[in-house]
């Protein structure tokens, strides 16, 4: 793959407006790199994540399915060794980067019965957000060349860009907003302070502290002030940093 | 609100400029392990922190430091050519609507959660200097372990060659296009059309 090859990827992922069309992309550049199979996947098992993850693959649908079955996501060595490294790496050197585990070997033998056999990973890390990869694999047993886990690492870093700007287009479009009155009421409630304490701190009255309270649980559909705060943490209305 | 902080009114600015040093040398020397000069009281500061250094700072009210970036002409020295020339395919892109980024960061002292916010207004600030300033393109070498986090700012980025390894580190030089187009992207993308940016009224000398 040439530079040009490269610039041509970027320039189409960086337009893209779908997962579908992103898939597609990946799809290509996959075979232009002379791999087989892709993943670019968010570490997070889809049953536990509260919002859209990103999970384009084309891995053996056996494999998925078993990886989902036995909860790999958390033990799984590949996903593992992106959690200890920042740069690209070989599935043949995860053995030098992380001490395996029996359960972590055998599922490195299994994956190889289901046609990923070796890779190149990407591990992606934004300070503040879920952790994922994006891995290209191959089926054959013979080594990658070195040379082409740079470009694997563009094209990986690139292609989880575009799945973060595509996913994040849908939370923001129905956000809660909260007014600033509101979030002083809520953040004084998030620190088990009561409605007189808030209003005295405030310098507004009780029922003020109670409505603004009420409406801020309106906005968010929740009918008690537990849900309220965690919802508010959950999306970053409130920090943890804030209440302890 | 993100500062624009130039030769002219860097005096009124001390205390913030103290704080960005200070988490640089915090972040990119002793985190990052990059061979950066650092001062006595504990600053990086480097031969490129000059007068023709622009820099773009976040701060609070305290003003302790949120997050910032230093801005190069590349008309003037700067690292891509001085340093990174190889990086690039067809040679650096220079030229005075042509700017370098370096030293961009967040504080470590930020909460997880407040990474993305700074991020983003920082580059949502960036943009609309470069707007303002008639900056069409921003240009900048990262690590590439950086990549993604670099990335994660949101801005349209293109990478300018195939990455190298420098002194055993793999890095890679990059080009953001600032066109009216992608500062409307930037806006419908976080969602507020409200500028970040503060402008003194004395910039220029």
């Amino acid at each position: 793959m040439s530079f040009s090859d490269l610039q041509a990827f970027v320039s189409v992922v960086n337009a893209v407006e779908s997962l579908a069309e992103l898939e597609a992309a990946l799809a290509d550049v996959t075979r232009t790199l002379g791999f087989e199979h892709y993943a670019l996947m968010h570490h997070v098992p889809a049953r536990a994540a509260r919002k859209p993850i990103l999970r384009l693959t084309n891995y053996p649908l056996e494999w998925q399915e078993r990886f989902t079955a036995r909860a790999y996501v958390t033990d799984d060595p590949i996903f593992v060794a992106c959690q200890t490294r920042v740069l690209s790496f070989l599935w043949s050197d995860v053995p030098r980067l992380i001490a395996l585990s029996p359960r972590q070997a055998a599922i490195f033998e299994e994956a190889t019965r289901y046609g990923l056999r070796n890779g190149v990973s990407v591990p992606i890390h934004v300070p503040g957000e879920i952790p994922g990869s994006c891995t290209l694999a191959v089926s054959h047993g013979a080594e990658i060349e070195t040379a082409k886990v740079p470009l694997v690492h563009y094209v990986g870093c690139f292609a989880f860009e575009a799945g973060r700007r595509l996913l994040s287009v849908r939370p923001n479009a129905g956000a809660v907003v909260l007014t600033p009155r509101q979030i002083d009421c809520l953040l004084l409630i998030a620190r088990g302070k009561s409605d007189w304490e808030a209003s005295r701190i405030l310098g507004i009255s009780e029922t003020t502290v109670h409505q603004h309270v009420e409406a801020a649980k309106a906005r968010y559909g929740v009918s008690t002030r537990m849900q309220l705060v965690v919802r508010a943490l959950f999306d970053s209305t409130l920090a943890f940093s804030d209440i302890a | 609100m993100v500062a624009v902080i130039t030769k002219t009114n860097r005096g009124a600015y001390a205390e913030q400029l103290r704080a960005m040093h200070r988490d640089r040398a915090r972040i990119f020397v002793e985190a990052w392990r990059w061979r950066l000069p650092v001062t006595g009281d504990g600053l990086e500061i480097d031969q490129y922190d000059t007068d023709d250094a622009i820099y773009l700072v976040d701060f609070d009210a305290d003003c302790a430091h949120l997050a910032s970036l230093r801005l190069l002409p590349t008309t003037r020295p700067h690292l891509m050519s001085d340093m990174f020339p190889d990086l690039c395919a067809d040679g650096p892109v220079v030229g005075d609507d042509v700017w370098e980024i370096s030293r961009l960061c967040t504080s470590p002292e930020l909460p997880q959660d407040r990474h993305r916010p700074m991020r983003n207004r920082l580059a949502r600030a960036m943009l609309e200097f470069g707007f303002l300033f008639g900056i069409t393109r921003f240009v900048g070498v990262t690590n590439l372990q950086y990549l993604s986090r670099m990335l994660a700012f949101g801005w349209e980025c293109m990478p300018l060659g195939l990455p190298k390894e420098m002194d055993g580190v793999p890095v890679g030089a990059f080009v953001i296009d600032n066109s009216p187009a992608s500062i409307e992207a930037f806006r419908a993308r976080t969602g507020t059309r409200f500028p970040a940016l503060q402008l003194d009224r004395d910039l220029a000398a």
